[in-house]
């Protein structure tokens, strides 16, 4: 650590990462190094309107001491610290109008991200959704993007998973946390922190040990718009946060995309909305967004990967049960309604055609078609 | 003068020959009851001096000592009045001097009728095995007692008769042996009356046909409860010696007092609320008496509302589950009920109720969901082989087109399987394919290549742990068995995998 990153480290502890305050201390002295020097002296009169608490904070972290022990904490939990200074400060994130003035971060910080797209959505979402984020996740990154995620619960999950999916990406993934770098939320998550630590980058700006309360949620937002060029939404419902940080990318200039929904899904209402509005561009593939970075992109359909399965491969009650699915999911009970079988029969054909993956079980034993996984073809 | 009349006495469902003693001597008149005797024992003394001086005798005006032996065990109840009244009896020489042969339990009331008592199967029937082989038993009781081929019952309704039929005077004629009938009355709910359903009928279906423990989840209204109340419609028929076993841990308390048929011949259905306490479910208390998991003993425990049951409850289901008994430790007793019953659980997919419906929204947050589903533990539910989620019904399944299987042809399936069942595990001391372990699930199900394929497809894209590969295999033994199929096919395995735990409890 250098020993202008600890000067900065200092401040923003004092600050507690207010990024307003901290440029407001920086912009009353000459240089950083003179402020320290008065907060280690304890001249409170060189500071202009300085309230107890944060002039407390201010001469407590100024002991060499408890530096010590901050930056020693750091290292051991392999934390690196990165100012607006640093040479591996993201570049896009300096654009906006108030970049933090130091992350913390686990893993690689690559300055020069090729191009960084952000995926996100509510944290409960429908299989649709979850589809979609994986999917579209995995496809961007084997396609040199890196995806930026909020890794909560629901589709930032799911994103940053199908990021993970691509095998051979130099930087699939960018974690953006709303709590302390070694704070782990949800903390059913913790495999997927270690995944992105690993092999993309975990940042944050709030200071270690910080809770995920709701109110950093919306701070922690800007970054995710921030760092990225585009946002997709997949899925947000009338109230959602995901709603907040496409208004932030609006407002930093970023490009807002979003994946359409039925009308009458509750979980679409917002992404709808912003295409109606505008203010998104509807999305069917990821090419759709790739075509605004780059030249010569072709079609990528979403089910690009998908295996073909020729019809007349399927069984007499594979066949009738597909038939069934391709108009909508239904319940085994429903199936076995509207087809001519024994239920034990039924049964043991779903299984097997959950096996090739021409269909998936959804809670409630619920029944569709996995057209990801596969497409099943005309003979011709 | 010294007497001895035979009673006896029980320490859980073991039984223990007890001798009533009474000695009268001469001295200022007093009466004492020696032999670890409990209060309502201690309390005999009042209702034995009226119905002795009500029954037209007189109540000797001496120093009577009245023993318990063996003395070191605990005695408890009202059940040795009647032995007692008649030790007094003889001691004071007004029955002669003959002495007494039949084993007596029985309550006295103050006039000298005798009122029935708790426990009389299991006694009568340990006492048999022991070499007894008259009783005196209260009227109310003697058709429960009267199954014991070989045993002379006789029924008495007071003490006036029995001490006639003692002295030979008026004989009492012994209560006639009856034949056993499994009676498959009234049943709730029968399976046509159920709409729609056809995957969790199905579920249940292979569930009574091997006694697999099932967890219905499904959201209100789905129907959960009224399939549940259905099962006890298809178990299998009971026997003589299950209908035996049953009643002799109904005996225990009371429920078999004054029944017609003094035996309890359907499989009893048990369904505590989720309020139980662990005490009540597995059995307890200061006597160590029988709770609902042995109550349901080869018949169906129902837990409506699982995850609302209280943690600790639930864990302590775990040992009956595995065992098939539950051995219950007090300071007054030790003892051990057999429970080798028939799990049914209900419970919601998640707090709010609708995960998973499709004409209503579900409201619960994942972390609500999760702490749900965490409320049942890992090994409690590995315990149980069948999992079916269940949604609400839709109009055209109330109509229903097709016409339902009724119970009684379910139940000759069930029968058929179960027999299956009985041959294939001759001298292995297990009746049903829920009940094979590890080694034998191998040995009895093992798969041929193609199935293998498919086992190991399902292993690796549904990340199955190993004790739920061994519940497939089990599943998919009792699938063929309904087939009547000696081999297990693909289908079997295939459609076992469908009965798996899915999404609501694993995957969140």
């Amino acid at each position: 650590m250098t020993e202008q990153e600890r000067l900065w480290l200092w401040l923003n502890y004092g600050t507690e990462h207010n990024v307003k305050l901290f440029n407001s201390i920086l912009n009353g002295f000459d240089s950083i190094e003179e402020a320290h020097e008065c907060a280690v002296k304890g001249e409170r009169g060189a500071f202009l309107e300085l309230s107890d608490g944060v002039w407390k904070r201010l001469t407590d972290a100024a002991d060499e001491r408890f530096m010590a022990r901050y930056t020693g904490w750091l290292s051991r939990h392999k934390i690196g610290v990165a100012t607006l200074l640093s040479e591996n400060y993201p570049a896009l994130l300096k654009e906006i109008s108030d970049p933090p003035s130091l992350l913390f971060y686990r893993g690689d910080l690559n300055p020069d991200v090729e191009f960084p797209i952000a995926i996100i959505g509510s944290r409960s979402c429908t299989s649709y959704g979850k589809d979609i984020a994986r999917q579209f996740g995995r496809q961007l990154v084997e396609k040199g993007a890196t995806v930026v995620t909020g890794l909560a619960a629901g589709i930032d999950s799911y994103a940053a998973c199908g990021a993970l999916d691509a095998t051979d990406a130099q930087m699939p993934v960018i974690g953006v946390l709303g709590c302390g770098i070694d704070v782990i939320y949800p903390n059913n998550n913790a495999y997927l922190y270690d995944g992105v630590a690993e092999r993309g980058a975990l940042i944050t700006e709030f200071l270690p040990k910080t809770q995920p309360l709701s109110y950093n949620f919306p701070i922690r937002n800007r970054l995710i718009s921030g760092l990225s060029l585009g946002v997709l939404v997949v899925e947000a419902g009338e109230r959602s946060g995901a709603s907040i940080t496409a208004g932030y990318a609006l407002e930093q200039g970023r490009d807002v995309f979003a994946v359409p929904g039925r009308i009458t899904d509750v979980m679409s209402a917002t992404t709808n909305r912003m295409i109606q509005r505008g203010e998104a561009k509807p999305v069917f593939a990821v090419s759709d967004i790739l075509c605004e970075y780059m030249e010569g992109i072709l079609e990528l359909p979403y089910n690009a990967t998908a295996q073909k399965i020729p019809f007349s491969s399927l069984t007499e009650i594979e066949k009738q049960i597909y038939s069934e699915l391709i108009k909508g999911e239904k319940n085994s009970d429903e199936l076995y309604d509207s087809i001519n079988c024994s239920i034990a029969d039924l049964h043991s054909a779903l299984t097997s055609m959950e096996f090739s993956g021409i269909i998936k079980q959804l809670p409630g034993k619920v029944f569709a078609c996995d057209t990801i996984r596969t497409k099943v073809v005309a003979d011709d | 003068m010294l007497a001895k009349v035979l009673s006896y006495g029980l320490l859980g469902l073991m039984g223990y020959p007890l001798t009533v003693e009474t000695d009268i001597s001469s001295g200022l008149p007093a009466y004492e009851t020696v032999g670890l005797p409990d209060a309502v024992v201690k309390e005999s003394r009042e209702r034995v001096r009226s119905a002795i001086k009500n029954s037209g005798f007189s109540f000797p005006n001496s120093r009577i000592t009245v023993n318990l032996a063996p003395a070191d065990y605990r005695k408890e109840g009202s059940l040795y009045d009647l032995p007692i009244a008649v030790s007094i009896l003889q001691a004071s020489g007004q029955l002669g001097r003959k002495p007494i042969e039949p084993v007596m339990l029985g309550e006295l009331s103050l006039d000298g009728q005798v009122r029935p008592v708790n426990g009389v199967l299991p006694m009568v029937i340990d006492a048999y095995a022991k070499g007894f082989k008259r009783f005196a038993i209260p009227r109310d009781n003697a058709a429960e007692a009267s199954y014991i081929e070989g045993a002379e019952i006789i029924p008495v309704s007071s003490l006036k008769e029995l001490a006639e039929h003692l002295n030979g005077s008026f004989p009492i004629a012994p209560e006639a042996m009856r034949r056993f009938e499994a009676a498959h009355a009234n049943y709730d709910t029968d399976f046509s009356e159920i709409k729609g359903q056809d995957t969790a009928k199905r579920a249940a279906l292979v569930a009574v046909a091997g006694g697999h423990n099932i967890l219905l989840c499904g959201t209100p209204g789905s129907g959960k409860t009224m399939l549940a109340r259905a099962i006890p419609s298809i178990l299998p028929d009971l026997s003589f010696d299950e209908a035996l076993e049953i009643t002799k841990i109904h005996s225990l308390t009371g429920a078999t007092r004054g029944r017609e048929s003094g035996l309890i011949t359907e499989r009893p259905f048990r369904a505590p609320h989720h309020g139980a306490s662990s005490v009540s479910l597995v059995g307890g208390g200061s006597k160590a008496l029988p709770g609902e998991v042995s109550l349901a003993h080869m018949g169906v425990l129902f837990l409506d509302e699982f995850a609302e049951f209280r943690r600790d409850v639930l864990e302590a289901l775990r040992q009956p589950l595995e065992d098939g008994r539950i051995t219950i430790s007090r300071s007054a007793a030790t003892s051990t009920y057999p429970a080798a019953f028939m799990l049914v659980a209900a419970m919601n997919p998640c707090p709010c109720g609708n995960r998973g419906a499709r004409l209503k929204q579900c409201t619960c947050t994942p972390m609500q969901i999760r702490r749900y589903a965490h409320k049942i533990s890992g090994p409690l539910l590995d315990r149980i082989d069948i999992h079916i989620e269940m949604t609400e019904v839709g109009y055209s399944e109330i109509t229903d087109r097709r016409g339902a299987e009724s119970s009684a042809s379910l139940r000759m399936r069930v029968n058929r399987a179960r027999e299956t069942q009985r041959k294939r595990f001759l001298g292995t001391g297990i009746t049903c394919n829920a009940q094979m372990n590890g080694e034998m699930a191998r040995n009895f199900c093992a798969p041929d290549a193609e199935s293998e394929r498919l086992l190991k497809a399902a292993y690796q894209q549904l990340k199955l742990s190993a004790r739920a590969y061994l519940r497939i295999l089990r599943v998919a033994r009792t699938i063929a068995d309904l087939d009547d199929s000696v081999k297990i096919l693909p289908k079997h395995y295939a459609e076992a995998v469908q009965y798996r735990s899915v999404n609501i409890l694993t995957e969140v």
